[in-house]
């Protein structure tokens, strides 16, 4: 029987290995990957700045001269410049997984702005007054029963998208329908490929 | 906390990957040390593969066997074709990762269908072809081939190779081994490239190795025992496992009198009852012990001693820094006291003004001389101060001047506390605090007395003059009304009395109530110059050097002043 010599093979494993080898011996494939992942994440990035309201939702939240608390006070600025995307591998789970890109709202006043009333239906955390025993921050504490209702209520409504519910990123996510999730996943798929088909013509060398 | 969306999500076996090398290179680690310890395990390990590579040794040398008897059957068994049959076998058995123990039997098989090795190895390698491609076995595709080249077609249709009942009827072999040549082209190859395929090849190197090492065991069984042959050897082993249960039943006998001795029951149960035992068998390794603990003792205390000597040094050093901390701070508290001796100088300053001032304010002689007391004492110390500072500035003119100063003020203040001196004395000292007086009030005062009592001996009146602002008084003009007042000294006319005075030197030598014999002070009033009966006083006020319009207005005050008071009668123009 004719014997076939088995080609010589670039095996490249896992997700951030093909990203490091495509940054370094396809500098010029990674450039196109991020411009293309740029193009397909920026707008929701620019949309989610703009459902930040200008002005607190409520005038104890807003933002004073002095320090009452350790619950941080809304501010705009604040907000708005913690909302971003980044094109860069992301950590690896403890799952196993890893993202080639993310859209991050990472100030902790645009993730309570994001994300409260996702908990208890909306009614927020069950009060328990402030004369209550016990550590748990999972419980209100305030002298008004409906502080954390009223709280949520003041945020305006969730917005429900395939990746949660949320008034910011994950709003502006699901108003695109996935427009900017397809691109995003045919820039990776489309580099890859193209890493792929260019090591079985190419000699590669490592990038200055 | 941040809310992230994570796009092109993907599963990295890298750490997977990691995690079973990981777990590899601990196994290897463990099975290592175990060997280095020689624990029972490594032994148990060894021995056990041993007995699986004899085994797989035995297998394979049966199969290979069968092989040759199949080929020595057929009348095959010439030249290089043993040979060459296990030699392909090998080379396929690693190329595609199936096991010699099914080749062996399949290349058997479809040798005694074919009766050519030619044939039967590209029969052998469409088998493995159609078994990668069909996932079936390599024996039941190989079966399936041999019935076929024996002209049961219908087998090959049971593999689902892809071909109609009415190809594998109509067609003959060479053509249906040609159809699945093309439908199964290199399938064995690729799967072989897979990493099912490569690990099934490692195992087939593994289990090569096993058969090989457990051909050289049974060889190393045989020289070891010095058998001739396998036989030889299990007569051997049959001995040495008499000899072995032998030992083992010894064994039992030794520890059940050991037990009737030593009462086993109170070792299991009690486990002091061995206390005290050792000291009082001391073995010789036991001494020497016992002496490096000794030593290592003495070491101990050797080593605590200097540490606990550096300890004291330490604290030496620590207290010398202390010391050597309040030293410095002394020092920067003396540097202090120089600040605070300038102070002394200023304070001293002050008081000898605050001295001058109350010199002012002295009503007896005794305040005056409680003045001068503390003014002398004060110039003392200023003088101590002085000559430090000139001790200090090693200037020996200095010295030689502020001890002479210092001398001098001590003498005084000697004086002083003898207190035999009178105010006279120390006027000298007292004129030294006195500033310069801008007007002597007193001087004015008694000159416009002495003035007011010439005027009432003489008789008249100063005359009221307005529209003037002459420091001196002149006549009206007018003497109607006035009262004539005689000439002093029996002197009939105003130039009789001036002559008097004259007479006189202008020398106070008595005041008397009528002022007969009174003759101002020259320096004081210039001279008197008699009008008919009135008089021109002219005053002349020593007042240093300042403003004239000053002066003009202290004059103005005392002399209103004084008409306040009722000393001064009459009207002084101004």
């Amino acid at each position: 029987m004719k014997q076939r010599r088995p080609a010589m093979r670039v095996k490249v494993e896992g997700v951030k290995q093909t990203r490091k080898a495509i940054r370094q011996f396809a500098p010029d494939l990674n450039k196109e990957l991020n411009q293309e992942l740029r193009i397909a994440l920026a707008p929701i990035a620019k949309k989610a700045k703009g459902f930040v309201p200008s002005d607190s939702p409520m005038s104890g939240w807003a933002g004073r001269s002095f320090s009452e608390a350790k619950f941080p006070m809304f501010n705009a600025r604040t907000i708005r410049s913690g909302i971003g995307f980044t094109t860069k591998q992301g950590r690896t789970t403890r799952s196993g997984f890893t993202s080639n890109a993310t859209i991050y709202n990472k100030s902790v006043a645009g993730a309570i702005y994001e994300t409260a009333g996702r908990a208890n239906n909306g009614e927020g955390q069950p009060w328990v007054g402030p004369k209550a025993g016990g550590a748990s921050k999972k419980v209100s504490r305030s002298v008004n029963p409906n502080a954390g209702t009223k709280f949520i209520e003041n945020l305006g409504p969730l917005t429900s998208s395939l990746k949660g519910r949320g008034r910011l990123i994950l709003k502006a996510w699901a108003q695109d329908q996935g427009k900017a999730y397809g691109a995003a996943i045919k820039a990776i798929d489309k580099a890859e490929r193209k890493f792929y088909d260019r090591s079985k013509t190419t000699t590669f060398s490592k990038a200055a | 906390m941040a809310i992230d969306i994570n796009i092109g999500s993907k599963l990295d076996g890298k750490g997977f990957k990691q995690a079973d090398t990981a777990i590899t290179k601990l196994n290897k680690n463990t099975k290592n040390l175990a060997r280095n310890f020689g624990l029972a395990f490594g032994t148990a390990a060894v021995l056990a593969y041993g007995r699986a590579s004899v085994r797989a040794f035995v297998a394979d040398d049966k199969a290979a066997t069968a092989l040759g008897t199949t080929l020595e059957n057929l009348n095959l068994a010439y030249g290089s074709n043993i040979g060459t049959v296990n030699g392909f076998i090998s080379r396929l058995e690693l190329q595609t990762g199936v096991l010699d123990d099914e080749l062996r039997p399949a290349m058997d098989r479809l040798l005694r269908a074919t009766g050519d090795v030619t044939k039967s190895q590209e029969l052998l390698g469409l088998a493995l072809d159609i078994a990668a491609g069909t996932g079936k076995s390599v024996t039941q595709v190989s079966q399936s081939l041999q019935k076929a080249y024996l002209g049961q077609n219908q087998a090959l249709g049971r593999l689902g190779v892809g071909l109609t009942k009415a190809e594998l009827t109509s067609s003959s072999f060479e053509e249906i081994q040609q159809r699945l040549s093309t439908l199964f082209a290199g399938q064995a190859t690729a799967a072989a490239d897979t990493y099912a395929g490569s690990l099934a090849r490692l195992t087939i190197a593994g289990n090569n190795a096993k058969e090989t090492i457990g051909k050289g065991l049974v060889d190393a069984l045989v020289t070891a025992s010095n058998s001739t042959s396998i036989d030889d050897l299990i007569g051997k082993i049959d001995k040495a496992a008499e000899s072995i249960a032998n030992f083992v039943r010894e064994t039992g006998e030794f520890i059940r009198i050991t037990k009737s001795i030593f009462k086993f029951e109170l070792f299991a149960t009690d486990p002091t009852a061995f206390k005290g035992m050792g000291n009082i068998s001391t073995s010789k390794s036991s001494q020497d012990t016992q002496r490096a603990d000794a030593i290592a003792k003495k070491n101990a205390a050797a080593l605590a001693k200097l540490t606990g000597v550096q300890a004291a040094n330490q604290a030496k050093i620590l207290k010398d820094k202390k010391l050597q901390a309040a030293l410095d701070k002394a020092n920067l508290a003396l540097n202090k006291g120089s600040e605070v001796f300038d102070m002394d100088k200023i304070q001293i300053a002050a008081a000898l003004t605050n001295q001058a001032q109350q010199l002012g304010k002295a009503t007896s002689s005794a305040q005056v001389l409680q003045i001068a007391n503390d003014t002398a004492r004060l110039n003392v110390k200023k003088s101590i101060l002085a000559l430090e500072d000139a001790i200090a500035s090693k200037d020996e003119a200095s010295i030689i001047k502020a001890t002479e100063k210092l001398n001098a003020d001590l003498k005084i203040l000697g004086a002083l506390s003898g207190q035999n001196v009178k105010l006279q004395d120390i006027k000298s000292i007292l004129d030294s605090l006195k500033p310069a007086d801008l007007i002597n009030l007193a001087n004015l005062d008694a000159a416009i007395a002495k003035m007011m009592q010439l005027l009432a001996l003489q008789g008249t009146k100063p005359s009221a003059s307005t529209g003037s602002t002459s420091a001196s008084t002149g006549s009206t003009g007018s003497t109607a009304g006035a009262t004539i007042f005689p000439f002093p000294n029996g002197a009939t006319s105003i130039a009789e009395t001036n002559a008097n005075v004259a007479a006189l030197g202008g020398v106070v030598t008595q005041i008397l109530p009528n002022l007969k014999e009174f003759t101002p002070n020259t320096g004081m009033i210039s001279g008197i110059s008699p009008n008919g009966r009135e008089f021109n006083f002219t005053v002349n006020v020593n007042t240093g050097i300042g403003d004239p319009n000053a002066i003009a207005e202290a004059i103005e005050n005392v002399l209103v002043e004084a008409n306040y008071r009722g000393t001064l009668r009459g009207l002084i123009a101004v």
